[in-house]
């Protein structure tokens, strides 16, 4: 994780609440734009640490121009969005409900506009450009 | 989507020689008549697109090796002479991805010492039994392939997966065409070296990206660590796709410029492929093939994406992927159903994306 970012992490966690709180999420993670990993929550401890693949960085660009994108895999689903920073994923299971996934993504993008008084992720993805 | 199997050896090369028609040739440098018969028979046994070829010496062994797809080398040293250990460091040196098992006198230590212990070479002290030999020539070609098989990928796809995983490992391919194969070794993630059809180094990796569809299968060791190839993989990737379409632009050209070239008038009609009438006859049956479907095509432009999204599946324990669905803010979003070529669905960003994926799941 970017460091001098902790101070912002349990505000996050706390932007995230509602998606965290949806029945077969599994966990959040958000990308900057250059690929760095920003955030990361997961709510059962995996053995695996997403910080120890370099490949986040190549994916975040091959991403670019995509505004949403859900993949479904056999077991899981990964929901991607973009927000005005960076990107979001939400790690879900497939019996997830992704409509609500994605309103409750929608709800959060809705305060992350081009104005000046932002109230999504980008506020953080700035505190984070501050920091670093 | 491809898939790496990791079987047996019989399974794992029933299939390679059923799917690519691979053949790997045992290259025997000796005159023992029992052994030559032995592994021979042994071969037969494993599958018809083994064969052992023969050299009496060093040197009608290197005319072989330059020109049959030699796969291992079996090479009984006896009391070894100057001249046999400079075929062995030849052999290391010049051909890296092909395996040898030696016969000799000596122990393996010392054979190893005098050769150079990059070399890597299977030693069989004698005296040997016929049985050991040709379990050893077994082992070799079972590690040959110990990382996964691989039928009818897209090169460039692949490897640039075996970047990202930071891989050491050599890959040995075949043109689906069957007509040209290489090797590529990778150390780390970098593809520090390539060898195809008596090139090497990035002129051979020029070669081999330029093929479309390959069969190639994975050992999880590289016995090069000398770099002949400077760039990385996305620049190497991205001079052979260069070549290739500088090579089809002066082919067009050539064809122009022959007064006497039959004209030939391309019919209307596009063939479209099994896959995507599957796709569409699946879509069709469950009548949310409507409005809502605006075309249906393979593209290799998402493979990319797909690869990518594939690998972060594995790092979550996901599973394998079924199907992606992408809004890029545009008149159309896609659903993407991993394929040997990416199969595209252009859908409307009303259509209920819910019951598309789940029939596409299904």
């Amino acid at each position: 994780m970017i460091s001098g970012f902790t101070a912002t992490t349990e505000a996050m966690q706390g932007l995230f609440k509602d998606i965290l709180g949806i029945r077969g999420v599994k966990g959040i993670m958000v990308f900057t734009r250059d690929g760095k990993l920003a955030f990361k929550y997961f709510i059962d401890p995996y053995s695996f640490d997403p910080e120890q693949k370099d490949w986040w960085g190549l994916y975040v660009y091959t991403l670019d121009g995509i505004r949403e994108a859900e993949l479904v895999f056999e077991h899981d689903r990964l929901y991607i969005r973009r927000a005005k920073e960076g990107y979001l994923f939400v790690l879900a299971s497939n019996e997830a409900p992704t409509p609500m996934i994605r309103l409750n993504c929608e709800i959060l993008m809705s305060g992350d506009g081009d104005g000046g008084n932002q109230k999504g992720l980008s506020r953080f993805l700035k505190d984070k450009k501050r920091l670093g | 989507m491809v898939s790496t199997e990791q079987k047996g050896f019989d399974q794992v090369w029933d299939k390679a020689l059923l799917e690519s028609r691979v053949e790997g040739k045992v290259l025997i440098i000796d005159r023992d008549p029992d052994l030559i018969q032995a592994v021979r028979e042994a071969l037969k046994r494993q599958g018809q697109g083994f064969s052992a070829i023969v050299a009496k010496d060093g040197k009608s062994a290197e005319k072989l090796l330059r020109s049959e797809p030699v796969t291992l080398v079996l090479y009984n040293l006896k009391v070894p002479k100057a001249s046999d250990i400079e075929l062995l460091k030849y052999l290391s040196r010049s051909y890296p991805d092909v395996e040898v098992i030696a016969i000799s006198g000596l122990g393996g230590e010392e054979l190893q010492k005098i050769v150079g212990t990059k070399a890597d070479i299977e030693c069989i002290e004698k005296p040997y039994a016929i049985d050991g030999i040709v379990e050893a020539v077994k082992r070799a070609l079972e590690r040959q392939a110990e990382g996964g098989v691989l039928y009818h990928v897209s090169t460039g796809m692949f490897l640039q997966l075996i970047e990202m995983e930071q891989r050491t490992c050599t890959i040995r391919l075949v043109e689906n065409s069957r007509k040209k194969r290489g090797a590529l070794f990778f150390r780390n993630g970098i593809l520090v070296d390539a060898r195809s059809n008596g090139l090497r180094g990035e002129e051979a990796a020029y070669e081999i990206f330029s093929w479309d569809r390959v069969c190639l299968w994975i050992q999880n060791s590289c016995r090069t660590d000398k770099r002949k190839i400077e760039r990385d993989l996305q620049a190497v990737i991205l001079e052979a796709m260069r070549r290739k379409d500088e090579a089809a632009a002066d082919d067009n050209k050539d064809q122009d410029e022959t007064p006497e070239a039959e004209v030939i008038i391309p019919t209307e009609e596009v063939v479209e492929s099994e896959v995507v009438a599957r796709v569409k006859k699946r879509l069709e049956k469950e009548t949310v093939y409507s409005n809502d479907v605006l075309d249906i095509r393979e593209d290799t432009a998402w493979d990319s994406l797909l690869a990518q999204s594939s690998r972060i599946g594995a790092f979550f324990d996901a599973g394998e992927l079924k199907v992606a669905y992408v809004d890029r803010g545009d008149i159309n979003d896609y659903l993407l159903v991993p394929e040997e070529k990416t199969i595209v669905i252009a859908v409307d960003p009303k259509c209920p994306r819910d019951k598309f994926i789940k029939l596409l799941t299904q």
